[in-house]
């Protein structure tokens, strides 16, 4: 017990944690609606495809690298599987081929990011998804899909919503993948040096691609539970995403130079920003406002979570 | 030699849970050339940081000509004429030289703007001084050569007309020519009347430029000599505490086996030429040569990591196929690479991690790994090579250069590869690790491995090997075996050197 | 000194400039009245707000930087400037207030990243959300509107182009200058390249990045300015987007995202490419569905080419 206690204060996620606590404390005071269950299970339904983007993408930050494209991913891959669906493809089938775009994806972006840095490759490409979005929605809006598929992301089991149960699934395969796996272990390896991951005998292209793969499966996964839930396909539906995604996982204490951080936190900072943004909702404060708290959360916690560590570091030093 | 220019007395440092220096005293005198010598955490650095402002004593006393001076940072020694040549150097890439010399010090023109004109001809100047005239100045500093970036550093410190120049280990990525002009302008220096305080590992070095030497060990003052008051032997016994009468441990066997050949070996840069040689179990084998002859880059190809332009390897008779490192490790080759901060480890990885980073897949064949068995197996380690650490779990960013490299070979030795080469393995580590480095690698030898050690330092290749090639400008010029007649210092130099007396490149 | 020949000439040439004559041939082949007067005026002027944005994004990115809040200040400056308006405040000393909140607003995130040494990207993304908030609740997330003459004033021609082309040269000089011939430009390159040496030399590393981003927070202002010039209106969404074109201009353009390697000519390159392709896609007729996936892929395809020499060269 003890143990486990001093390694979550000494990882990365230990001050998200804190904040998501400290957090949740001060809402449950300032709303007491936030406080019921109904409300709980609201907030990790709206956390959910958030989970599952930023989780995905921890894996692309801890090799060093930036993925920007899994909210066009996201939005490109729901839009294509409501299309095949509306064609009359099996749900299966559509949702296989959905999630194969997405391993296509992760190949392309990885590739280029050999070539170019992450960051202005992964634009680039987030920029030819978005694109094709619209090509593939041929400038308009799908509706009423079938229930089979949009039951994946309106039903229920039991009383927990289906989206939770798949966020759930996917954090903890994304955490046990890079916690206990040797997969796992190299990608923090090649994060916190790429040139000692070559000189140790890793085959690290093929790391970083695994990443690259691993972060667009999770945005194309998350891209149709967001047609189902909406019950609707929309070219624009996943820009948004892009860059929460990157701020979760980052407020989450994953660092942006690789190698430091995980999912525990990232579980974190989505849920940081999906409370923030519930409990702004329950007070009534003004959608066009909203921002100025958001930003103001980001910038804090990075603050927070930077000058604690450097106090840490300079403590071992 | 002339009047005292610096002296410090009484100087101590607090670190946080140590004292980093514990009442010194130095001084310095005009025209003097004053070796600062000790191992890896002795204080050296902080002594010179101290005297160049960058930290603040918490106790003791600095006399500049005699008069007690209180230094406010870089910036103020800089004004009072004590500058420094960094190790590292502190240019900035993408600026040309003049710009990187008056940084912060640029002349302006009357509407305030940089002088660009003034700023090339003043560099131009100072580097004329230094006879480097071939070097353009408005060509950004990162197109130059390591040792005319450090000629422009030397350049830039002049710049300030100082009295006293701090040099901290400036010929570390120095070839020897280079070396050699850089000490012809510190003799220049010193021949002008300037203090320079000289920071260095090199002991070889040391005759050659050096007046005085104080050595520190655990942040106090050992004793200050004079240059020919002492040898070799007894500084190092001040800088380690003890007697070392014997450094280098080899224990010779016979070699049967054949464990790597390799023939007419080629790389596609010109570096690696027609390259041949071979190593046997149990035997230790040097790659002597000056920086840049091409030993690395040897290694490199026998890795798997440069690429093979033609030549064969055979790794216990069998011909290898070596598109990258993975092959090279399949076959049981591993290297020890030269850089160990940049190639050898991940720093914001524990100990535990870094020591399976090569057999992960070895030690966990099935996808998922168990880190209480990383641990257990970190923990041995740091236990037989003697890692000083409160905990396996200690990120490796925060050991001493000694305890980074025992991780370094912890990595391999967990490994347990048959074939084994050690790239500058005692690189900037302290005498007592040195130590423990070559017992390790004789008693590996004698369990049958096969080493090959790639090193600067011609004592310890000397020491330790039982063959040596010599390499010259990426080709093998000489084969010396121990007990032989040319097992020695002189004549291994002297084909290291063969045909390098020529015209500058 | 070595006289060059013109091989040698041709390959220094930075390759976006080869990419960029590229694209004018094609298009310029496909559909002939695209090589008109005209035309290029119109690509000119369309660009300014992106160019004037690019140069601050390029003098960020030397420092090793990022700005992912310039959109939020050009379009906080086309509603502050419109919105102080409508109070009563005349227009030319809104738009003067603009410009110096932009200034604020670059410093204000220059000092997060300098003292606390948090990563660019995200201070500005923060900065993004609560900028553009801010913008959003002024405008009640509309967009808001004042007559003047002052915006046409600025749009007009003046000898053969509009006034505002010559407001990015002016700001295109102003940047070049600062650059090579000020203190800060040498403490821009060493901030991105060794930030160590500004130390060693008795500067203020925190200073100079604060600074830095108030210079760049300047051009964004003024950015802002031009682009309200354009829409004659205050336009609380109207810039988004365009940081990330910021960026790609500035990478087109040779600048790298390490080590304070580049410098803004390169990057007025980069920004009329893809406005070139934005420009020229519209002129042949590619129906709207089909221009921003054909934009990002050729400006991706370009942004790979780019690299991919600049790798060669560095061999």
């Amino acid at each position: 017990m003890k143990n486990l206690w001093q390694s979550i204060k000494e990882s990365r996620a230990f001050y998200s944690l804190i904040g998501l606590v400290v957090l949740v404390i001060a809402s449950s005071i300032i709303a007491p609606s936030f406080r019921t269950v109904n409300n709980m299970i609201t907030i990790f339904r709206q956390a959910s495809l958030l989970l599952i983007l930023s989780s995905g993408l921890t894996a692309v930050l801890l090799t060093g690298t930036m993925d920007l494209s899994v909210g066009a991913t996201a939005g490109f891959v729901g839009c294509v599987v409501a299309q095949l669906i509306k064609h009359d493809m099996n749900v299966a089938v559509a949702t296989l081929i959905g999630l194969l775009i997405g391993v296509v994806i992760g190949l392309i972006n990885g590739t280029l990011a050999g070539i170019l840095p992450g960051f202005i490759a992964t634009y680039g490409t987030n920029w030819v998804i978005a694109g094709l979005g619209i090509v593939v929605m041929q400038g308009a809006v799908i509706y009423d899909l079938p229930p089979a598929f949009t039951q994946l992301g309106v039903g229920y089991l039991g009383a927990i919503p289906n989206l939770v149960i798949f966020a759930s699934v996917v954090v903890l395969i994304l955490y046990i993948l890079l916690s206990n796996t040797t997969l796992g272990r190299k990608i923090y390896q090649y994060g916190s040096n790429p040139v000692a991951a070559k000189y140790a005998a890793m085959p690290t292209r093929r790391v970083v691609l695994s990443a690259f793969v691993i972060c667009s499966v999770c945005a194309a996964f998350a891209g149709m539970l967001m047609t189902a839930r909406l019950n609707a396909a929309d070219a624009a539906m996943g820009d948004t995403y892009g860059l929460q995604t990157v701020a979760a996982a980052v407020i989450g204490g994953t660092s942006q130079k690789g190698g430091e951080g995980g999912v525990l936190g990232t579980i974190a900072g989505a849920l940081i920003l999906t409370i923030v943004v519930n409990i702004m909702n329950l007070t009534g404060i003004p959608s066009q406002a909203q921002g100025l708290v958001i930003g103001s959360v980001i910038i804090i916690m990075v603050l927070i979570d930077t000058i604690t560590r450097k106090r840490q570091e300079s403590k071992m030093n | 030699m002339g009047k005292t220019i610096l002296t410090a007395k009484h100087i101590t440092k607090l670190f946080p849970g140590m004292k980093a220096l514990d009442d010194v005293d130095f001084d310095l005198q005009e025209g003097e050339v004053h070796i600062l010598v000790g191992e890896n955490g002795a204080g050296k650095s902080t002594l010179s940081k101290i005297i160049l402002g960058a930290y603040k004593a918490e106790e003791g006393e600095i006399t500049l000509d005699g008069e007690p001076i209180v230094i406010q940072g870089t910036k103020d020694a800089l004004e009072r004429g004590i500058a420094a040549v960094y190790q590292e150097n502190s240019l900035v890439p993408y600026l040309d030289a003049s710009q990187n010399i008056f940084l912060n010090r640029e002349p302006r023109t009357k509407l305030g703007f940089l002088d660009l004109k003034k700023m090339k001809h003043d560099a131009e100047e100072l580097l004329k001084t230094l006879n480097c005239e071939y070097i353009d100045v408005t060509k950004p500093v990162s197109s130059l050569s390591v040792a005319e970036q450090q000629m422009v550093e030397i350049a830039k410190a002049l710049s300030f007309n100082p009295r006293i120049i701090v040099f901290d280990e400036p010929t570390s990525s120095l070839s020897e020519r280079e070396v050699d002009s850089l000490f012809k302008q510190i003799h220049r220096l010193k021949a002008e009347g300037l203090g320079i305080i000289y920071v260095s590992h090199r002991m070889q070095e040391f005759p050659l430029i050096g007046d005085r030497i104080t050595v520190l060990r655990d942040g106090k003052k050992i004793a200050t000599v004079g240059i020919n008051d002492c040898t070799n032997n007894e500084l190092v016994k001040m800088m380690v505490g003890r007697d070392v009468s014997q450094v280098y441990v080899r224990n010779q066997t016979d070699f049967n086996e054949e464990a790597l050949k390799v023939e007419h070996l080629c790389d596609f840069d010109g570096r690696v030429n027609d390259i041949s040689f071979n190593v046997r179990k149990g035997e230790i084998v040097g790659l002597a040569g000056l920086v840049g002859a091409g030993r690395t880059e040897t290694a490199e190809l026998i890795y798997g990591i440069r690429p093979i332009k033609s030549g064969d390897v055979t790794v216990f008779g069998k011909k290898a196929d070596l598109k990258n490192a993975t092959n090279a490790v399949a076959l049981g080759i591993g290297l020890i690479s030269e850089d160990r901060k940049t190639q050898g480890l991940a720093l914001s990885e524990s100990i535990a991690q870094n020591t399976v980073a090569v057999s992960l897949n070895k030690i966990f064949p099935n996808f998922f790994i168990n880190m209480n068995k990383i641990r257990e197996i970190a923990k041995d380690y740091t236990n037989k090579l003697r890692i000083m650490t409160t905990s396996v779990d200690k990120k490796t960013r925060f050991l001493s250069g000694g305890n980074q490299q025992k991780v370094v070979l912890a990595k391999w030795l967990s490994y347990d590869p048959d074939i084994l080469i050690f790239d500058e393995p005692t690189r900037g580590i302290d005498v007592g690790a040195k130590m423990e480095i070559y017992n390790l690698m004789d008693r590996m030898a004698s369990e049958g491995k096969a080493i090959i050690m790639i090193s600067s330092e011609l004592p310890e290749v000397i020491g330790m090997s039982d063959r040596i090639y010599i390499m010259q400008e990426g080709s093998i010029v000489g084969e010396v075996h121990r007990g032989d007649d040319n097992f020695n210092q002189e004549k291994i130099g002297e084909l290291m050197m063969l045909g390098t007396g020529g015209a500058n490149e | 000194m070595k006289k060059k020949s013109f091989v040698d000439v041709l390959k220094s040439v930075p390759p976006v400039l080869y990419m960029l004559l590229l694209m004018i041939i094609v298009f310029s082949v496909i559909e002939p009245n695209y090589l008109s007067t005209r035309n290029f005026k119109n690509i000119l002027v369309q660009c300014v707000p992106l160019m004037i944005m690019a140069f601050a994004q390029t003098v960020t990115i030397l420092t090793e930087g990022i700005d992912m809040s310039l959109n939020a200040v050009v379009n906080i400056v086309t509603v502050l400037s419109v919105w102080l308006a409508t109070k009563g405040v005349p227009l030319l000393l809104g738009m003067l207030i603009s410009v110096l909140v932009a200034i604020l607003i670059g410093a204000i995130k220059g000092f997060f990243v300098a003292k606390f040494e948090l990563p660019p990207f995200i201070v500005t993304y923060g900065m993004q959300n609560i900028v553009n908030s801010i913008a959003l609740l002024l405008t009640s997330g509309a967009s808001i509107y004042f007559a003047s003459t002052i915006y046409q004033s600025v749009t007009k021609t003046f000898f053969i182009v509009p006034g505002n082309v010559y407001v990015a040269i002016l700001m295109f000089i102003i940047t070049y200058v600062m650059l090579k011939r000020t203190k800060l430009g040498a403490n821009i390159r060493a901030l991105g390249g060794n930030p160590e040496s500004l130390t060693l030399a008795g500067v203020n590393p925190s200073t100079s990045l604060i600074k830095t981003y108030a210079f760049a927070g300047f051009l964004t202002g003024i950015a802002g300015l031009m682009m309200l010039c354009r829409v004659e209106s205050g336009q609380p969404i109207v810039a988004n987007g365009l940081e990330f074109q910021a960026v790609a201009a500035t990478v087109l353009g040779g600048t790298s995202l390490r080590h304070g390697k580049g410098g803004v000519a390169g990057t007025i390159l980069g920004v009329l490419l893809i406005q070139v392709i934005q420009n020229g896609l519209n002129v042949i007729g590619v129906p709207a569905i089909y221009q921003s996936v054909s934009t990002g892929g050729i400006v991706l395809t370009a942004i790979i080419i780019n690299a991919l020499i600049s790798e060669r060269k560095a061999k």
